[in-house]
């Protein structure tokens, strides 16, 4: 590895552009069809817009931000399967595109959404092709699975086709494969789309442990608050390719000082008004079920109540959505966009 | 200096590193081979049909003319079988057939963050192996079976230069399918680059191309050499082919050219990878 400050991740300046086909106009004359067919006009579109940032050693950074913001191609710029179309990236003292041989020695990276393992064999086998890639001796490589056996019990799916894998066990070995060799930096994407709770929490409380005793520096990115919110000390904001926000997680309690209160009953039942008061807005209203927007100060009284009301089904406690959190900070005035 | 010979041992160590490279992959291929077991013994069918159609064919044909140029029955019956097996020896690089669809979905990713060559690793875990070990044994017997059954005998140095020319006709063909696969980084998935892809569909390494007007042959010699696939291979097989060196020189100067061609456009290529989904 190369000798590098604190600061793991410097980022100036970057853009990322993508060439997409000219949205059509709505109605033409045939004439204009057969003239858009022979003479397709592309527009380009920033995904990443001049954003500057840097992580430091340790730092367990979450990037947030709805669907098409530019966090998947912010995590693939910083782990080399990207070359930016503008700024510079350093990162542990490499460049990652250009030095993404070297550099992938150094780093490890999941993405949600794409396998690292072999669709029809068992995980082990996957895991070996990965052994030789990253060059890890026979010792090392035992040690390695013994410790993910311990955190998560890996060695339970060795022996399964990854196809006959449920989604958590496959992400429980996406992790392992991705994490083999060790390195002092982490990139997740969307690592816990899809989970459902349990798995979620298996996987963010093991992403935790790695943070704390193995000191990985890690960036995740989510469109789901709640990760970030209970992983991280830091958050990264993006919208439209910008950094919109950076800097403590609090201000995800802060801006959101509501949550989403989802209950179902198996009877017809009506809140009692000393509950219904405490309701800032319902969201949705049945008459066996309710989705209701209260303060974070009520949440506790509120969620109390409910559990002792007959007939209840289910309840679930839920962060505002990000569109909503995005809108505060852009009403908050904590957004400072350079044009 | 010693910068220039630590950068020459570093690259040689990645060489090396790859071959052994190819051994974890060839023992992936085999693990998913075991997952498909019967899925070997219906490509042994399929290739065994292919080829006894296209003797079938010739029979036919010899069935009304003596000769077709210079070529006897049996001759042809030997280029159809080259032929077959050169297609097969092909799949060795397979993985070029899949890259302009993983290109187009993003899979090729876990390579690109990895330290592994990702065009090599592409290739490695696409390897049919099966389809090339098929090729060898049925086409060998079915090889033996017609040399004895006409009562032919060859020497062994003309055996192992015509197998020679049919392996180089192979790769060098797989690496124009190569170059064409990565067209797809400029046009991503366009139906056109299926035409060179597939081009086994066409049939035309069973049939010789020095009976074909000078310059059709000139295009599947010089151009897309097919006729380094079978016809030359039989020619040399038979003693047919005065000119055996230069050849083998032409063939290796095209495999050369197109692995040159094919390096160059991985490079630019890659540059323009956009990764899509996630």
């Amino acid at each position: 590895m190369k000798a590098v400050s604190d600061e793991v991740i410097q980022v100036a300046n970057l853009a990322k552009e993508y060439v997409v086909p000219e949205k059509p106009p709505q109605s033409t004359s045939l004439g204009g069809k057969i003239r858009r067919f022979f003479d397709r006009r592309y527009e380009r579109v920033r995904a990443v817009n001049n954003i500057s940032f840097s992580v430091r050693r340790g730092e367990l950074v979450g990037l947030i931000g709805p669907n098409g913001a530019g966090k998947s191609t912010l995590i693939k710029l910083l782990a080399g399967i990207l070359t930016p179309t503008g700024g510079a990236i350093n990162v542990l003292g490499y460049v990652p595109s250009r030095d993404r041989y070297e550099y992938s020695f150094n780093i490890g990276i999941v993405l949600g959404q794409k396998s690292l393992l072999w669709y029809n064999i068992p995980v082990i086998e996957s895991l070996k092709v990965w052994r030789d890639v990253y060059e890890i001796d026979e010792k090392a490589f035992k040690d390695r699975i013994d410790f993910f056996s311990e955190m998560f019990g890996i060695d339970e799916l060795f022996h399964i086709p990854v196809k006959k894998l449920s989604l958590g066990q496959r992400m429980r070995s996406e992790i392992a494969a991705s994490l083999l060799h060790n390195p002092p930096l982490l990139f997740l994407d969307e690592p816990t789309i899809g989970l459902d709770v349990l798995a979620k929490s298996r996987i963010l409380d093991f992403m935790e442990r790695v943070n704390s005793e193995e000191k990985t520096t890690i960036v995740i990115s989510t469109h789901n608050i709640d990760d970030v919110e209970k992983l991280c000390n830091r958050v990264l904001i993006m919208d439209k390719g910008r950094i919109i926000f950076d800097g403590n997680t609090e201000i995800l309690r802060k801006v959101d000082e509501h949550k989403m209160i989802v209950a179902k009953f198996v009877k017809k039942v009506s809140l009692p008004s000393s509950l219904s008061s405490k309701v800032e807005a319902f969201i949705e209203k049945t008459e066996y079920s309710f989705s209701a927007r209260i303060a974070n100060e009520d949440v506790t009284d509120f969620v109390s109540a409910v559990i002792d009301m007959p007939y209840l089904q289910d309840i679930d406690v839920r962060s505002q959505d990000l569109e909503y959190i995005i809108k505060k900070i852009y009403e908050e005035g904590s957004v400072k966009i350079e044009e | 200096m010693s910068d220039l010979r630590e950068e020459k041992s570093a690259r040689m160590n990645k060489v090396l590193k790859h071959l052994f490279l190819l051994k974890s992959f060839i023992i992936l291929t085999w693990k998913h081979q075991e997952e498909y077991r019967k899925e070997f013994f219906i490509a042994v069918a399929d290739f065994c049909v292919i080829t006894l159609l296209s003797i079938l064919f010739w029979q036919s044909i010899f069935g009304y003319i003596k000769v077709l140029g210079d070529w006897k029955l049996y001759e042809l019956i030997v280029l159809s079988i080259f032929g077959s097996v050169s297609w097969t020896i092909g799949n060795l690089f397979a993985g070029f057939l899949f890259i302009p669809l993983k290109v187009a979905k993003g899979d090729i990713d876990k390579y690109m963050s990895r330290p592994v060559n990702p065009l090599f690793a592409l290739l490695a875990e696409e390897m049919q192996l099966d389809e090339v070990l098929k090729g060898i044994i049925t086409g060998g017997i079915l090889l033996v079976a017609t040399l004895s059954t006409f009562g032919i005998s060859v020497s062994i140095s003309n055996l192992i230069l015509s197998l020679g020319l049919l392996l180089v006709g192979s790769f060098a063909i797989s690496m124009i399918k190569g170059v064409v696969s990565l067209l797809c980084f400029w046009v991503g998935t366009a139906s056109f680059l299926n035409t060179i892809l597939f081009l086994e569909d066409y049939g035309l390494e069973r049939y010789p191309v020095d009976v074909l007007p000078i310059r059709v042959a000139s295009f599947f010699t010089y151009i897309i050499p097919i006729g380094i696939l079978s016809t030359f291979p039989a020619r040399i097989l038979f003693g047919k082919e005065s000119n055996v060196s230069i050849i083998f020189l032409m063939a290796i100067a095209l495999m050369v050219f197109w692995v040159f061609l094919l390096s160059q456009m991985w490079r630019r290529g890659v540059k323009r990878y956009d990764s899509a989904g996630g």
